[in-house]
């Protein structure tokens, strides 16, 4: 499941307000962690693509992890056009559930950036990090659906978790470099972070 | 790149978080990922067992009362779904433990619990076993190959949590016992097959023997582990 890692090591950096102190430890244990919830998250709630965007450096919405490349365009899309289920679960604070994005006008600038256009129904729950809504998660479907209250709920369940996995990393950047043995191997390291 | 505000309030808040106790503890984060599990499930109790120094499984979190209560009936008997989840590290299920001949000495607890129906997969820290997830039902059901391979898959983002856990907050009884489990895991495990090859025995059986020499002794299972490996004899067994 390809993950933005660049992406991921910007947003984590942002929010822990220690980019300048970092210097470039490795931050590949919440790439691996977040990739495997991400595509963890595709196979639980059965749907086609699963994709998280993150608040950058900037406040803006950024692509940075997807299950698929259905996610990576539909993310991709919706941080080129400034709209979309993952900006309205930003302003909201809460769960966006879309049955056909393109039964919703405000969402034409998104779709004319879609092509083709294979994602229809999205769900959009908010990740909190503390108090802040620090990004969203987006199960997506092909199909037209209508999302259940229990979907929803867990949902939101999930983006609960991925916000738990996000403030543990930005706690352990704090501490300084992550225990080399609870590096999963065979990840790529980051070497950028801040660049 | 112009300064943004929202980063840093946000950044504040973090580090706010960070000074409480239940901010981002390895505990709080179990906790919440049990209590995730059964929104996701739909089931009616989840736990999480960890191994302790004597590789015995502890409770660690529970969603519920008679989640705490069952690990607890099976750490004192030593046997039932979770702990055989763990000594095997392979899913484990059953229809209705209330009622499982496999464990004989708990049914009568776990019925009187509620419990009914159990899944339990073993978790991982680094690939190294060191404890199991466990679900419930509180009637008997026939699990299926979706909700088996939803919870292993669950487990992954379990073992994610527990990775992130443990590498955030160090301290404390709860990531002692993650720590040893990580430093002697792999002599246990090789103790394991040096019983399993020389005695002729299961892996569940191997571990146990293992266990209970660990635990006659009051000595570290590592440790056994690693004397047996050294002297080819387990404590009980010398000269």
């Amino acid at each position: 499941m390809p993950v933005d890692e660049r992406a991921l090591a910007e947003s984590i950096s942002t929010l822990t307000g220690i980019l300048e102190a970092m210097a470039g430890p490795p931050v590949q244990p919440i790439s691996a962690h977040l990739s495997v919830t991400v595509t963890a998250a595709a196979d639980l709630f059965g749907v086609d693509s699963v994709g998280v965007l993150l608040l950058d450096g900037d406040g803006e919405l950024r692509a940075v992890a997807s299950s698929t490349a259905l996610a990576a365009a539909l993310e991709k899309a919706q941080q080129q056009v400034g709209v979309g289920p993952g900006h309205d679960a930003q302003a909201r604070r809460g769960s966006v559930l879309v049955e056909d994005l393109t039964a919703v006008p405000e969402y034409a600038p998104l779709l004319a950036a879609i092509e083709p256009l294979t994602a229809r129904a999205v769900l959009s729950a908010p990740i909190w990090v503390d108090s802040e809504v620090v990004g969203n998660l987006n199960l997506i479907r092909t199909d037209v659906h209508r999302w259940t209250p229990v979907e929803a709920r867990s949902a939101t369940a999930y983006a609960e978790v991925v916000g738990r996995l996000l403030g543990l990393a930005a706690q352990s950047l704090r501490q300084g470099p992550i225990m080399e043995r609870v590096v999963p191997t065979g990840h790529a390291e980051i070497t950028d972070v801040g660049t | 790149m112009p300064t943004n505000v929202d980063a840093k309030a946000l950044a504040a808040s973090l580090r706010r978080l960070q000074e409480q106790p239940e901010g981002h503890s390895l505990q709080g984060s179990l906790q919440q990922v049990v209590d995730a599990c059964v929104q996701l499930f739909s089931i009616t109790g989840s736990g999480l067992m960890v191994a302790d120094a004597q590789s015995v499984l502890r409770y660690a979190v529970a969603t519920d009362g008679p989640g705490m209560r069952l690990e607890d009936v099976q750490m004192e008997a030593g046997e039932g779904p979770c702990l055989l989840a763990f000594v095997t590290d392979e899913l484990v299920e059953t229809e209705d433990a209330s009622s499982d001949p496999r464990w004989p000495a708990v049914t009568e607890q776990i019925r009187s619990l509620g419990v009914r129906a159990m899944l339990g997969v073993p978790v991982h820290l680094s690939g190294i076993p060191v404890g199991s997830l466990d679900v419930y039902l509180d009637t008997p059901h026939r699990w299926d190959e979706s909700e088996k391979r939803a919870l292993s898959r669950y487990a992954d983002v379990v073992e994610a949590m527990i990775e992130a856990a443990v590498a955030a907050d160090r301290a404390g009884e709860l990531a002692e016992q993650l720590n040893y489990a990580l430093d002697y895991r792999v002599p246990i495990e090789r103790g394991v097959g040096y019983l399993m090859a020389r005695d002729g025995v299961d892996h569940a059986e191997a571990f146990n023997r293992l266990r209970r020499a660990a635990r006659g002794s009051r000595r570290k299972i590592g440790d056994v582990a690693e004397q047996l490996l050294d002297t080819g004899r387990l404590p009980e067994e010398a000269r």
